[in-house]
């Protein structure tokens, strides 16, 4: 059990225990800054613990940077097994873009834009000036594509806009309200969505999230515009004067979802426009 | 029968000998040393720049304010989502505690890049990082990720002055002896962790790169520089040479292709240096088309790792034989 030792200045710290004869020499460069001595194995304790370690976090690895793709119930299953060991540490890829790009709509660019033009409806809102906002508009270093503040206006917008197309405007207001709160002039905001050269070649700019800003003392709304569109669906109207509205407009609010606080769908009688309205307030 | 038990036992000495060979065997602080400082580098930049959004994203009243995080967690019936987040910035929406925090993670960055703090610097360089990360939640990107799992594997290693390794090669041979003799344990298992790790997720990589057609239909490349509002370089202007079918047809192919490759020569003792080359030139390839610049440095410094299975040319202790 001898542990022979070379010291070449007074530097040298205890090694890590060993229980092998034939090792080389250990030394320590002394003044370098390559710190540490020269243990050559570790206890056979540290050794079990590394050797069940490793392949675990090698699978939890794998089963989650796999998992972004339409992952199987079972595959889900395992990944979501791992999410105690893996969040807390942010190892866990969590539906991130591993495959770096497969040519969808959200690879395409996003960008966030506010008027202070009145704007009453989808097809009036080409007609009004909009003005780009958010981080990734200031023409500063950080805001270089590729580097830390693009990706997160990326992600952040193509969240926003994947969420208005999947009629969840509420999450919408949630991620975008901060944006118009702070200035009492913005009357509308919109995400657009910029075609690249693999769209057809007639897309054109879209605009997947339009909303009116409606403002009440110290709260805000946001009202989402789509598209009018015809409906077979039977209806029980409550008709009431909504507070927002300065003019009294009559809408009519589906009674299903006048208890959630979640989505509210209110079809604005007098222009025929379907609109939908996610009640989140924001102060001022 | 005998022979058989004895061919037996000795093949799995071998097995444990290899297993305890490629985790356990000392190996040079330094070159884990440069990866490390590298790593501390790239997270450098991360924090700096950002600095200039911190006020917008986390103060109070922002996108990703505590109360703004909760609620859309709520409506969204996405509680599950968050759970597991974990970051000491949960705590607070101050604008002067978020900009605190990112003079203390530059200030370790640089530490680390120094090699001062040893250990502690680093794991603490790495909280930090975990820290923001998972503060962005959603927002964060995969450059994140890479640093976190990179910078958690260097930070098991000794620590080492990065630009010591790097100016190494201009000393005396009789300092280069001295300084090659710095090893130990730690640093060769930091080296494989830092390298199992990337082969695993460059190999997830290019297997969920085969779920999408573009990497298949030579359209890959071309789609990975498409989004030019979002593009440092435009590449796709009438003049550019991706443009022409082929070359971005040949260009999609080859980065499928690099990946499983590269990896498979990187960890051949001959070839090493070349399927390093080739994973580098994905990397700038990523990089250059789809400007993912930190996620590509932080690959291409995570594959630096990998050293080949040559165990049969090495003693146990790692030192290579003549």
């Amino acid at each position: 059990m001898s542990r022979r030792r070379t010291k070449t200045k007074q530097n040298v710290r205890d090694p890590e225990p060993s229980d092998q004869s034939d090792r080389p020499a250990e030394v320590e460069r002394a003044g370098t800054g390559l710190g540490g001595s020269a243990s050559t194995e570790p206890s056979t304790n540290v050794k079990t613990w590394l050797s069940i370690w490793v392949p675990f976090h090698l699978v939890a690895i794998g089963v989650s940077f796999t998992a972004v793709v339409e992952p199987s119930s079972i595959h889900q299953r395992l990944s979501d097994l791992f999410h105690p060991y893996l969040r807390p540490m942010h190892f866990s890829a969590d539906d991130r873009p591993v495959y770096l790009t497969h040519g969808d709509s959200d690879d395409q660019p996003h960008r966030i834009e506010v008027t202070k033009q009145p704007v009453s409806g989808l097809d009036q809102s080409e007609l009004v000036d909009w003005r780009a906002v958010g981080p990734g508009e200031a023409q500063r270093f950080a805001s270089m594509p590729g580097l830390a503040v693009s990706d997160r206006v990326a992600r952040w917008l193509a969240t926003a806009a994947m969420l208005a197309e999947n009629d969840q405007p509420s999450m919408v207001a949630d991620l975008l309200l901060p944006v118009v709160v702070k200035d009492p002039e913005i009357t509308a905001v919109r995400i657009v969505r910029y075609p690249t050269d693999l769209n057809d070649i007639n897309t054109e700019i879209t605009v997947p999230y339009l909303a009116r800003v409606l403002r009440s003392g110290d709260s805000v709304w946001l009202v989402q515009l789509k598209e009018s569109r015809l409906s077979a669906q039977p209806r029980l109207s409550v008709s009431r004067s909504f507070p927002a509205f300065d003019n009294g407009l009559l809408v009519s609010l589906e009674a299903g979802v006048l208890s959630s606080k979640a989505d509210r769908q209110l079809t604005d009688l007098r222009s025929g426009e379907a609109v939908s309205l996610g009640l989140h307030e924001g102060g001022r | 029968m005998k022979d058989a038990v004895k061919n037996s036992d000795a093949s799995n000495d071998q097995q444990e000998g290899s297993w305890d060979w490629f985790w356990f065997s000392a190996q040079e602080v330094a070159p884990v040393s440069l990866i490390r400082g590298l790593l501390s580098l790239i997270s450098l930049i991360y924090f700096v720049s950002a600095w200039t959004d911190t006020s917008f994203w986390y103060v109070n009243g922002g996108p990703l304010s505590v109360d703004r995080v909760s609620e859309f967690l709520r409506t969204g019936g996405l509680e599950g989502a968050g759970r597991w987040i974990i970051s000491p910035l949960f705590l607070t929406d101050s604008s002067w505690v978020y900009h605190l925090y990112l003079v203390a993670a530059i200030t370790t960055s640089l530490a680390v890049f120094c090699g001062r703090g040893g250990r502690v610097a680093s794991f603490l360089l790495w909280f930090l990082l975990v820290g923001w990360a998972n503060r962005t939640m959603l927002l964060s990107g995969l450059a994140e990720t890479l640093l976190s799992l990179g910078l958690f594997a260097a930070a098991i290693a000794p620590s080492g002055r990065t630009w010591e390794v790097l100016v190494a090669k201009r000393v005396n041979a009789a300092e280069k002896i001295r300084g090659s003799l710095a090893r130990h344990w730690t640093a060769g298992f930091a080296e494989r962790l830092l390298a199992t790790q990337i082969t695993v997720i460059g190999l997830a990589t290019w297997v969920t790169m085969l779920g999408g057609r573009v990497w298949f239909n030579g359209l890959g490349a071309y789609a990975l520089a498409a989004p030019v509002q979002d593009r440092t370089i435009n590449w796709t202007i009438s003049t550019s040479w991706l443009v022409r079918t082929p070359v971005h047809e040949m260009l999609t192919h080859w980065m499928v292709i690099a990946l499983p490759i590269g990896f498979l020569l990187a960890w051949l003792p001959r070839t090493s240096q070349v399927g390093k080359l080739v994973l580098i030139g994905w990397c700038g390839a990523v990089a250059l088309l789809g400007s993912h610049w930190l996620y590509a440095m932080t690959f291409a410094v995570m594959v630096v790792a990998i050293r080949p299975l040559s165990q049969r040319h090495r003693r146990k202790d790692g030192v290579p034989t003549a």
